[in-house]
């Protein structure tokens, strides 16, 4: 297989990217200086070598622990758990969560085996030991993200920590009329005093 | 030739597919099972909202493409969502397990109505909280009689008697066999294990459906899960896995 082939059939096992994307993409890369090639085939070199889930809250990173794990303008006493490290950048960029982070990653799932020891539950118990004042259990409101939320609560109960769940219900802009009866029903047995 | 079909249904099993569909396996109450494609379950919540999770009794319209191919779900509407089931860690890992047993026993497109009606009835028991061992293990029976292997409790296998003081369950056969046809070489097979006179008593009124009118000892519960978990295993032939995440979850007496 000739470098061209090779390239396009590697971009194809992208999500997203099929045959015409990829050979578009390689096109484009080809068209480009061949400063834009070395850098794009450099950085992607970079990435595989250097990034590193934190040994401390999972994120991915170059250093670890990470750039928030060890910010020093972070709350340390609050920890938002998420199921993956894209929720984990979905939260850092509303810039309303200052406290760490723990990804799990994944959810706990009764169907598929997944159980507390599939997922970085105990490691997130360990990092309690410190003053941790509050859980923010940022997952998904599937019946999975319910159960592993269900699951955090029940072994953090004991401690004395605070676990809240992030709120789930219309969305910012969203119509009563085109949202479906089960988020209508959940918006409504959570809502809040104004 | 695809087929259009309106009916109701409950979801069992969700999986992704691709950047933005999903795959959802529904128990139909008069299809069977049917492995659907939702498109763009993901990326638009429009289309499908919250109809599309584990244990939610939807009424659906889909095109089936004919055996072997992925139905096409063109709408849902949500029936009842079973939120208190959600909220509550146990009673999910009980309807996650009772989930199961169903795929378990019944293989796509298999006649389901009664198994359809029986999940239902515990999903909406489950609203109420978790339930009891007993229950869980009438659900088992049930399942069991449903799918046609209904273990032989009444009498023995080999000689018919109901009237001994020992009995071994025989998994080869499926029931049980008294001690004196055990000596003569019924049942002797490698896979049979003895039962107790008060594990046949419960198991026995728990298949009869009416209320058991005894308090067993939790010893007497335990060897009961036990073996109707072994009787479950070996036509699963593979453990079920809500099975173990109940074990994990609580240990003794979580069903």
């Amino acid at each position: 297989m000739d470098a061209m082939s090779r390239l396009i059939s590697l971009l194809k096992q992208l999500p997203g990217v099929g045959e015409k994307t990829a050979t578009r993409l390689v096109f484009h890369i080809l068209s480009s200086s061949r400063d834009y090639g070395h850098a794009l085939a450099q950085s992607v070199a970079d990435v595989v070598e250097r990034v590193r889930p934190c040994k401390q809250c999972g994120n991915l990173s170059e250093t670890s622990p990470c750039r928030i794990c060890t910010d020093p303008k972070r709350d340390p006493t609050v920890i938002c758990v998420v199921e993956k490290v894209q929720d984990l950048l979905a939260i850092e960029n509303t810039h309303e969560h200052r406290g760490l982070y723990h990804v799990l990653p994944g959810t706990l799932s009764p169907l598929e085996g997944r159980g507390p020891e599939q997922i970085r539950i105990h490691e997130l118990l360990d990092r309690l030991e410190k003053d941790v004042v509050e859980i923010i259990v940022a997952t998904s409101s599937s019946v999975e993200g319910e159960a592993t939320a269900l699951y955090i609560k029940k072994l953090v109960d004991s401690r004395g920590i605070r676990v809240s769940r992030i709120a789930s219900g219309i969305p910012v802009g969203g119509e009563l009329e085109y949202t479906d009866r089960g988020t209508i029903g959940r918006a409504l047995s959570g809502r809040r005093e104004m | 030739m695809p087929r259009r079909i309106h009916t109701d249904a409950i979801v069992l099993l969700r999986h992704e597919l691709g950047e933005s569909d999903r795959i959802v396996t529904l128990l139909t109450c008069d299809q069977g099972i049917l492995r659907t494609v939702a498109p763009a379950a993901r990326r638009s919540k429009r289309r499908f909202g919250g109809c599309l999770e584990l244990f939610a009794r939807i009424e659906v319209s889909l095109v089936d493409l004919g055996a072997g191919k992925l139905a096409r779900l063109e709408e849902a509407v949500l029936r009842d969502s079973h939120e208190a089931v959600k909220s509550d860690l146990l009673a999910i890992a009980h309807a996650s397990y009772l989930t199961e047993l169903i795929l378990v026993f019944w293989k796509e497109r298999d006649e389901a109505g009664q198994a359809h009606r029986l999940l239902g009835d515990a999903l909406s028991r489950l609203d109420r909280g978790p339930m009891s061992t007993q229950e869980i293990r009438r659900f088992e029976l049930d399942v069991l009689a449903l799918a046609g292997f209904a273990p032989s409790l009444d009498a023995c296998l080999g000689c018919g008697t109901n009237n001994a003081r020992q009995w071994v369950f025989d998994h080869d056969r499926g029931g049980i066999v008294c001690q004196s046809c055990l000596t003569q070489g019924v049942g002797s097979g490698p896979r049979n294990e003895p039962v107790t006179p008060s594990v046949l008593r419960l198991l026995r009124e728990l298949q009869k459906g009416g209320r058991v009118s005894f308090e067993a000892a939790p010893q007497t519960r335990g060897a009961a899960r036990a073996l109707l978990g072994r009787i479950i295993q070996g036509y699963a032939g593979r453990p079920l896995r809500a099975r173990e995440f109940l074990r994990q979850l609580a240990g003794k007496g979580s069903g």
